[in-house]
């Protein structure tokens, strides 16, 4: 009987050890969509009340279950994004716009993105372009797997990642270009 | 294939999802496309970046109680939603020797005015010393924890509805007050008309336990309510005192003046007619600290007798 059966049957154990097991990676996936720690940690509780309250309706094996997990970390973070008043620009309006990077919110307790551009760049990609670029970039998963896991179609994953991959490009020549002049 | 078809297949024949056929024409064009092949260059630094940028995310890890918290979280999740002013028990098992003595079996006599006097000053009491308050389903978890415990349950009057007043947190992180506030008629009669006894229950919500329970025996004393003179004089009063202005100075404001029904008149200040004025201050990211006065004015000399600062946190 594999963990995701034992946990459908109702072993207490086989709910501890999907925690375990699936702990890291749900921290992650949101410390890379919010950028904080301790919203991270939140975001990881949520989560697993919502996997733990579906454990009737959730249909699959452990693969499945991973991917569908992704889903739930993702949307939780979509929902927090969406509680409160968030910095990131949406892509057509900083087209419109242009780039300026000191116009960012660099306040973070990540610790990371003050001295790294890429973080900085991070911000001005929304949470649907953000999604697609940890999926694909840290957890290195398909198009096909990310457009499962998104429910949206392997053309959009390829479009969203273009303009992300592209609009970090030319905020890093942009903040380049700083540092030369 | 031209620039504009190639730029958008770039990104995808990074990450190899490109069909062979739309592969080999990308490669085609690069051979030939001196643009196209920076622009790939730039694409491929780029992802190359972005990796790099996200190992320092892989090491990265939840906090060791994260596990404890979900538990917590979970238990709270199935507590059934229980009204904490109308906890109903128990059964009596034995207990101190201060509630059994002269314990009647005989349905309870609550007098509902006592009561309403205990309730009021205990509320007043714990509002002096221990916010603040936290969300309803820690105290309703408490209430349950500290009702559930063997060792309370024995302390506790057969058939006497016993009231949980409040679950609040004080200074201990994670640690609630369950107080159960037993009427002493219900124990000795009309002898203990005017007291009561309040079981204190100190529980860990973390750990779903009882830490700590104390008996606290109480005297009941009426409270009048201040008239709006009694108020305005008691903030000029106050006012008036140089420690005072300098807490006030210092960024605090008045909140309330309450009535102090159990001040002790020491030799000094023979007068009873003493109320408090409450002074709080609130911590701004981290420019003040947070803090809590009361100030202890003489309505009749007319002069601030003490000022106790109580914790906040």
């Amino acid at each position: 009987m594999d963990l995701i059966q034992r946990w459908q049957g109702g072993d207490p154990e086989a709910f501890e050890m999907l925690f375990i097991r699936y702990k890291d990676m749900v921290f992650r996936t949101s410390l890379l969509m919010v950028s904080d720690e301790h919203h991270a940690e939140d975001i990881l509780q949520e989560t697993f009340v919502k996997v733990y309250k579906s454990k009737d309706k959730f249909k699959g094996d452990e693969n499945g279950f991973k991917k569908w997990l992704y889903r739930v970390t993702v949307n939780i973070c979509i929902d927090h994004h969406r509680g409160k008043s968030s910095s990131v620009s949406s892509l057509e309006q900083m087209s419109e716009e242009g780039f300026e990077l000191a116009e960012a919110d660099s306040q973070t307790s990540f610790g990371l993105e003050g001295k790294d551009v890429i973080w900085q760049a991070m911000k001005f990609l929304d949470d649907k372009h953000r999604s697609v670029v940890l999926l694909k970039y840290f957890h290195e998963l398909s198009y096909g797997e990310i457009a499962r896991i998104l429910d949206i179609s392997v053309g959009t994953v390829k479009s969203r990642l273009n303009t992300a991959i592209k609009t970090l490009r030319r905020v890093l020549v942009s903040e380049e270009g700083k540092k030369v002049t | 294939m031209d620039c504009r078809d190639v730029s958008e297949l770039l990104t995808p024949y990074l990450d190899g999802e490109l069909s062979e056929e739309e592969r080999e024409a990308v490669e085609l064009h690069l051979s030939a496309c001196l643009p196209c092949r920076k622009e790939f260059e730039a694409l491929a630094a780029t992802q190359s970046k972005i990796r790099q940028s996200f190992e320092a995310v892989a090491s990265k890890a939840p906090s060791s109680q994260a596990w404890a918290r979900l538990q917590q979280r979970l238990a709270m999740e199935e507590q059934p939603r229980i009204t904490v002013f109308s906890l109903a028990i128990s059964k009596f098992k034995g207990g101190m020797n201060m509630l059994r003595r002269g314990l009647v079996s005989r349905p309870p006599v609550w007098k509902p005015a006592l009561v309403a006097v205990l309730v009021a000053v205990l509320i007043v009491g714990l509002a002096l010393v221990i916010p603040p308050y936290l969300g309803q389903s820690q105290e309703v978890l408490a209430a349950e924890i500290a009702q559930n415990d063997p060792q309370v349950q024995e302390l506790l009057p057969e058939g006497t509805a016993i009231r949980v007043v409040k679950a609040v947190r004080p200074v201990e992180r994670g640690i609630f007050h369950v107080l159960f506030l037993i009427p002493c008629e219900s124990i000795w009669g009309e002898e203990g008309e005017n007291q009561a006894v309040i079981i204190d229950t100190s529980v860990n919500v973390r750990e779903r336990k009882v830490v700590e329970v104390r008996a606290l025996k109480v005297e009941a004393a009426n409270i009048t309510p201040l008239s709006d003179a009694e108020r305005e004089k008691a903030i000029e009063i106050a006012e008036s005192n140089p420690e005072v202005q300098e807490i006030l100075n210092s960024g605090a404001e008045m909140s309330r003046v309450i009535p102090l029904p159990f001040f002790q008149p020491s030799e000094e200040t023979l007068t009873i007619e003493v109320v408090g004025v409450v002074l709080r201050s609130t911590a701004i990211d981290g420019e003040a600290e947070a803090g809590g006065w009361l100030v202890e004015v003489d309505l009749v000399e007319e002069e601030v007798i003490n000022i106790l600062e109580y914790p906040l946190r």
